[in-house]
């Protein structure tokens, strides 16, 4: 009996032995595998390629999850290749090596890692010598795979963000003895799914960088200036050209730059002129969550150096897949050139424009002075001899007008004499442009006249400019100045041309101006000479004439008069020939020379007149001319007959005590036409009365509803006083009242009035006087 | 603003017809003179300036009017003129109404 029960105790130990030996051995295992799955995690770090990423997790994986490990992936691709192969035990470098050459079995036969792939489910796979028969490819294969001794495996798919990236095969073979069963194929799911985000980190990191490279690249040559910033706003990456544009020596001082302290580097302007801040960048915007914000045009200037540039500046997001911002790329171009060029094509054109808009090349100087201020410069003067030994200042421009009083101020109490040795002086001296890009401090103190200037001219906070003369037929009138203050720009070559073209066409417009004002008051003296300052003393007869010119200063009127003697008597003419100017002047002379010849030979009006006619027919315009041409007769009988011939011109008026009528007729217009006959008819004057020749100037004046027209002419003459400049005086001041707006035709007025005759007083001693 | 004078150029059976209204003046004439010089540039068979509209015409439309008849004499284009009251007045003030091809 007690051998028996010894023998139980003996059993029963050694049962419980090997129970507690396997409870032991199954912790140990689960233990490892725990520690194993801990371990894949590690494995996960971005830095490592894909294929040390994948030997990672296989060593991690064997020996403590099984004997062999065979990692296939399609990352990288195309399709499914080989990436890591592990085998524990011995021959493990033959065998590895086997399994690595080998290519994955194809998935028609069910089984292995591209049936795995196909299908999206694990496999647990218990296996024997058919299985190995069946997805051999050749004897020499399938005696390879017999020799690997394997007992089991699962072929379990690896997947992460929803794409399946390939498989990852566990094998046990002979060497553990080992057969897997469910519970493994749920440890080797979880570990699948943490290699495989392992992996995909891995695949991603390089894919971004091989693409980083690619496109850093092709963004590397190009001009324009891009950069890559994170989402907390730090530069990631930058091109050459974006490192040059911002003053760097490198890439490298770019990137260890904070956010912050890039936009310190510069003041940003935006087109209209006014100061951007940080926030205002596409780029920032983007940062801020904008959307899409859209590309902005700025000025930049670099506070180091003064420079400015014309920036387009591009801000594009790369957002991840959960459309959170991962990057901000800025795109950088310089449009300095394209912007100066047409902002100096714009300023030119402005300014042409407002130097042609008027004669007053003052207020037109002040208008291009304030076109130049804030963009092309700070400050602009123009500046001209005043004839007295002193350069004065006609324009003065700066944004802020306080500043333009000091400066007007600072002119005025300080002005700078015709012959000082440099600046404006100098300038209009020689004619050259004079241009420093820093004016140094011994020349504002040389240039002062005393210590309250030096310190006022500092005032101004000049820190270069450039003068250039207003040109015009060779001479210098005067200077144009553009001052750098506040600002700090610089002036460059292409700036200079600009300022140069500027002074030529201001030059020309001041030269036109008193061109204009000379010719206007030559002009002047030449209407004078066309006509006769008083007309001749006619015996018998008191003449007054009243001659009004419609056009300002150099407008030249069309209208003439004229009275000279014939064999036949006294002859006048009041005349006009259609249009002002150099040419009407001329066809004036014409036309009292003409008439005047014949008329002073012959005594006859018409012949006369035909003469003229032929004359202007031969003229290369047409220039038809209206006028009246009254010959006088000797006094007969107590009256003068008249010979009247009027040429498409008004008729005459003769203002008697019973009241005013028309008199003459209607005869053609002269220099219009050939084979034109003129008739004249014959009037009677008494003494007392008065006759009027008149242009169309004054029936033709313009006023409230109507024209002034031969009704109210009328009515003047009859209500006018006695004397004859009385009269004619009235006449004019009715026309002047009446009229509305402008005058704008020449008026002329010729009144002749019959001296009464001396009447002998019956019984008197005093003879009468023959009235010759 | 109402223009002083309104110049309206419009194709006709016999070839062009310029239409000028209002007034006739130193500042307005110019509009005909061009309007004319379209019309005739073009080779037209006959040209009709209609003055009908004209209520005023100084010394600057006489000359327009017998320019553009005397132009029409060396060219050999037809032209003719249709007067208003005012036109009329005018031509009768110069007598010339023989000399233009008035209709």
């Amino acid at each position: 009996m007690q051998e028996t029960f010894d023998a139980l105790v003996v059993l029963s130990g050694v049962g419980i032995a090997v129970v507690a030996a396997r409870s032991h051995r199954r912790n140990k295992r689960d233990a490892a595998r725990l520690s194993a799955l801990g371990a894949i995690a590690d494995a996960a770090d971005g830095t490592l390629s894909l294929h040390d990423t994948a030997h990672r997790i296989a060593d991690v994986l064997v020996p403590a999850l099984a004997d062999q490990c065979v990692i296939d992936t399609v990352i990288g691709g195309p399709g499914l290749r080989r990436v890591a192969v592990r085998i524990a035990g011995p021959r493990a470098e033959p065998q590895e090596e086997f399994l690595r050459g080998r290519a994955p079995t194809e998935p028609t036969s069910g089984f292995g890692s591209m049936a795995t792939v196909t299908a999206g489910r694990p496999q647990l796979i218990q296996a024997d010598e058919s299985i190995a028969r069946q997805v051999a490819t050749s004897d020499e294969d399938l005696a390879g795979l017999v020799a690997l001794g394997v007992r089991s495996m699962t072929v379990v798919p690896l997947a992460a963000r929803g794409q399946t990236l390939g498989t990852l095969t566990l094998v046990t073979t002979d060497v553990s003895g080992r057969r897997f069963t469910e519970s493994d194929l749920g440890v080797h799911q979880i570990a699948a799914g943490r290699a495989a985000l392992a992996l995909d980190n891995a695949g991603l990191d390089r894919d971004l960088r091989d693409a980083e490279r690619q496109l850093g690249v092709a963004i590397g040559a190009l001009d324009e200036a891009v950069t890559i910033m994170d989402a907390g706003g730090r530069t990631r990456y930058a091109n050459p050209a974006a490192v040059r544009l911002l003053g760097f020596d490198d890439a490298e001082q770019l990137y260890a730059a904070e956010p912050g302290e890039l936009m310190d580097l510069f003041d940003v302007y935006g087109e209209d002129g006014e100061p951007l801040s940080l926030a205002d960048v596409p780029s920032s915007a983007l940062l801020a969550g904008v959307h899409d914000p859209p590309p902005l045009l700025v000025r930049t200037v670099w506070r180091s150096t003064g420079d400015s540039r014309w920036l387009v500046q591009r801000a594009t997001a790369i957002r991840d897949e959960r459309g959170a911002l991962s990057r901000v790329v800025n795109v950088i171009e310089d449009v300095t050139v394209m912007k100066r060029s047409e902002l100096r094509a714009r300023i030119l054109a402005e300014a042409s424009e407002a130097l042609a808009s008027s004669l007053d090349y003052e207020l037109t100087l002040q208008r291009v002075a304030e076109l130049a201020v804030p963009e092309l410069a700070d400050w602009c003067g123009v500046a001209v001899p005043d004839g007295r030994g002193f350069i004065r200042t006609l324009a003065v421009a700066h944004a802020d007008p306080a500043r333009v009083e000091f400066a007007r101020d600072l002119g005025e109490r300080y002005p700078e004499p015709a012959d000082a040795p440099m600046g404006t002086a100098a300038v209009i001296r020689d004619g050259v442009t004079l241009r420093m890009d820093e004016v140094p401090d011994d020349l504002l103190a040389a240039a002062a006249q005393d210590e309250e200037h030096e310190r006022l001219l500092r005032g101004l906070g000049i820190r270069g400019g450039m003068t250039v003369p207003l040109r015009a037929g060779g001479r210098t009138l005067g200077a144009l100045t553009l001052v750098s203050a506040e600002s700090g720009r610089r002036f460059d070559d292409d700036d200079q041309a600009l300022a140069e073209e500027l002074g030529r066409r201001a030059g020309m417009a001041v030269q036109n101006a008193r061109l204009f004002t000379e010719l206007t008051s030559i002009t002047a003296s030449l209407q004078q000479g066309l006509l006769p300052a008083e007309l001749p003393r006619m015996p018998n007869w008191a003449t007054t004439a009243h001659y009004q010119p419609a056009g300002a200063l150099s407008q030249v009127g069309g209208d003439f008069y004229d009275a000279f003697e014939t064999p036949n008597g006294w002859m006048v003419v009041v005349g006009d020939v259609t249009g002002h100017g150099a040419d009407a002047a001329r066809l004036t002379a014409v036309a009292r020379f003409a008439l005047r010849a014949v008329a002073e030979l012959t005594g006859d009006p018409i012949a006369a007149i035909g003469q003229l006619n032929r004359m202007l027919l031969a003229e290369p315009q047409l220039s038809p001319v209206t006028l009246v041409c009254v010959l006088l007769g000797p006094l007969a009988d107590g009256a003068v007959a008249a010979q009247v011939t009027c040429c498409g011109h008004p008729r005459p008026l003769l203002v008697a005590p019973d009241g005013v009528i028309e008199v003459g007729e209607a005869s053609p217009i002269v220099g219009a036409f050939a084979d034109l006959s003129w008739r004249s008819s014959r009037i009677v004057v008494r003494p007392g009365e008065t006759l009027v020749l008149y242009t169309d100037g004054v029936t033709d004046a313009r006023g409230p509803d109507e024209l002034f027209g031969p009704e109210r002419l009328r009515a003047a003459l009859a209500e006018a006083p006695e004397s004859l400049s009385g009269l004619v005086d009235h006449v004019a001041r009715a026309i002047h009242e009446y009229r509305v707006g402008a005058q704008s035709d020449d008026e002329a007025v010729l009144a002749l009035r019959l001296e009464p005759a001396l009447v002998p007083v019956a019984g008197s001693a005093i003879a009468a006087v023959p009235l010759v | 603003m109402v223009p002083s004078l309104q110049v309206v150029t419009e194709p006709s059976p016999e070839g062009v017809r310029v239409l000028a209204s209002g007034e006739l003046d130193l500042h307005t004439a110019g509009d005909v003179t061009d309007a004319l010089a379209t019309a005739e540039a073009g080779d037209p068979g006959a040209v009709v300036l209609d003055l009908s509209g004209i209520t005023f015409i100084d010394s600057t439309g006489l000359r327009l009017i017998v320019a553009a008849s005397v132009r029409s004499t060396r060219n050999g284009n037809h032209l003719s003129i249709v007067p208003s009251p005012a036109v009329d007045r005018v031509i009768d003030l110069c007598d010339i109404r023989g000399q233009l091809p008035l209709s």
